[in-house]
């Protein structure tokens, strides 16, 4: 019955849900092989494809599976709670989305297309590989949550994709200003190791990781769990959800 | 073509009422305030910068660096208010009712166009009044007010019809949540990579919506406000002048591309 329910939700779903995420993916592959043929550095293209664009794409696709529900009004109706039904719908993005993270991560370590600071030689590899796994995971579990919130607040998958593209921006843009002047905003750094650490990856001090990528995501870690709690009150409210069918 | 103006102006008009009631649009304008404003005047330091940098460099470098950095971030929001439009009117299926009325498909779609282009370029107006509104408490120069609105017109407008035309359309052929994504993708990897020669981009062409060749053509900077020289681009006036022709240009040819497709689509239902 469950795995009936989950393969119905991606057969209805799979463009938000699988077809994004697989684009990056593709474009990515496309990317490093067009690189390597040039004898560049893969390190960025892995950086941007797992810190900045998969969280983005997850993002957006929470944003419009949250706020765009045709049969809204027939799912209210169901004994199943809505709240479930979208919070399940947001796990299939979650699951999907990290196991394409997780491999692609695992695959350039493994062929080691994509540098590590130099002092994690000293570590075990799958120290390495679990500590690793929070480039994508704590931004991917950020945009998430704020999609979903933004979705349900502002009752329009328009307003979240807008706000969500217009705060990544800006969180590209500014990061370095916030790292360096605006100390209390630190932990909206969402891509500290592209934006903060990047382009010398590999001289970088264990105090510098430390500071600007493990700190933050700890606290950006904290802020996803705290919209995560949010979602699920806004998911409460069913009159007002009802009201967003009409908002755009 | 002109018994059909009426329409067009018809559909303007309320294009522009629905868009600007949309509290999407106005989420988001108060959202890019607070974060320009959190961003640089939160902090006794940065404030002290930002005054230092209205007041000491050349009004008009200073006044170019402000209009390229809100044509940098607003023309993403711009674009996404924008790509719903058409895909609403197939939702509240409407579109169907629209064909069977006496009023040209390419004079409904003219109106689309420029009524939700000129509302959500308001706030984006308003953003700039308000670097004008800076200025001038600074400068005490009047002068700014006729300058910002010559670097709206300049900069920011041929850019926004050219993305304006392809957030319109694009959704046609395509799902709006990969729309969404693949114009934050184009609008990251086209313009915000643009001062990377190793990236092929088109940021550095003359298909620029931030008007890389129009703000060296014209003034002298490229688009963050350093020397022209530093960006190792060889603009000219003409060259501005080009760029803003051939993006007005697309966005037509984008358009009338538009009016073709969903006139195929209605022969073929």
């Amino acid at each position: 019955m469950t795995l009936d329910r989950l393969y119905y939700e991606l057969r209805l779903r799979w463009i938000s849900l699988l077809l994004t995420p697989l684009l990056i993916v593709v474009a990515t592959c496309l990317g490093v092989l067009l690189t390597l043929h040039f004898q560049k550095n893969t390190t960025l293209l892995f950086l941007l494809e797992l810190e900045v664009f998969l969280p983005l794409a997850a993002g957006v696709a929470a944003a419009n599976l949250i706020a765009h529900e045709p049969a809204l009004e027939l799912l209210l109706t169901m004994s199943r709670p809505h709240r479930v039904t979208g919070l399940l719908r947001l796990l299939l993005l979650l699951v999907w989305i990290a196991c394409l993270a997780a491999l692609s991560l695992c695959n350039a370590l493994a062929f080691k297309l994509l540098d590590m600071p130099a002092f994690t030689q000293a570590w075990s590899p799958l120290a390495l590989v679990l500590t690793s796994q929070l480039l994508w995971l704590v931004p991917l579990l950020w945009f998430i949550a704020v999609g979903c919130c933004l979705a349900l607040l502002t009752l329009s998958r328009t307003a979240g994709g807008t706000l969500l593209a217009a705060f990544w921006l800006i969180d590209i843009l500014a990061s370095h200003m916030i790292a360096e002047d605006i100390p209390w905003l630190k932990p909206i750094i969402l891509f500290a190791a592209t934006m903060l650490i990047y382009p010398d990856v590999t001289g970088a001090s264990a105090t510098l990781v430390a500071d600007s990528w493990l700190t933050t995501r700890f606290e950006v870690l904290a802020t996803a769990f705290i919209l995560l709690l949010l979602c699920w009150l806004l998911f409460r409210n069913t009159e007002r959800l009802l009201k967003g069918t009409t908002v755009e | 073509m002109i018994a059909q103006f009426p329409v067009v102006l018809g559909v303007l008009r309320y294009e522009f009422r629905m868009q600007i009631r949309r509290p999407a649009l106005w989420i988001v304008f108060a959202f890019m305030l607070s974060m320009f404003l959190l961003l640089n005047f939160s902090m006794p330091e940065t404030r002290a910068d930002v005054i230092r940098a209205l007041s000491t460099r050349p009004l008009l470098k200073a006044f170019v660096g402000f209009t390229s950095d809100v044509n940098l971030y607003f023309p993403i929001c711009v674009g996404i208010l924008i790509a719903d439009r058409l895909w609403r009117d197939r939702r509240t299926k409407v579109d169907e009712l629209f064909w069977a009325m006496p009023a040209a498909l390419s004079a409904r779609i003219t109106g689309k166009y420029l009524g939700s282009l000129l509302a959500t370029l308001l706030p984006v107006l308003l953003f700039q009044c308000i670097g004008m509104g800076l200025f001038l408490y600074v400068r005490h120069d009047l002068m700014v007010i006729p300058l910002g609105l010559e670097l709206f017109a300049v900069i920011i407008l041929p850019g926004m019809l050219f993305i304006s035309a392809f957030s319109l359309a694009c959704p046609v052929i395509m799902p709006l949540p990969l729309y969404q994504f693949l114009f934050i993708g184009y609008w990251f990897w086209g313009n915000i990579l643009w001062f990377h020669p190793v990236f092929l981009s088109l940021g550095r062409t003359l298909v620029s919506p931030i008007g890389v060749y129009a703000v060296q053509g014209f003034y002298g900077f490229d688009v963050t406000g350093s020397h022209a020289a530093d960006s190792n681009l060889h603009a000219t006036p003409l060259l501005g002048v080009a760029s803003i022709l051939v993006l007005v240009g697309i966005a037509i040819a984008v358009l009338f591309i538009l009016i073709r497709l969903l006139k195929w689509r209605q022969a073929h239902m």
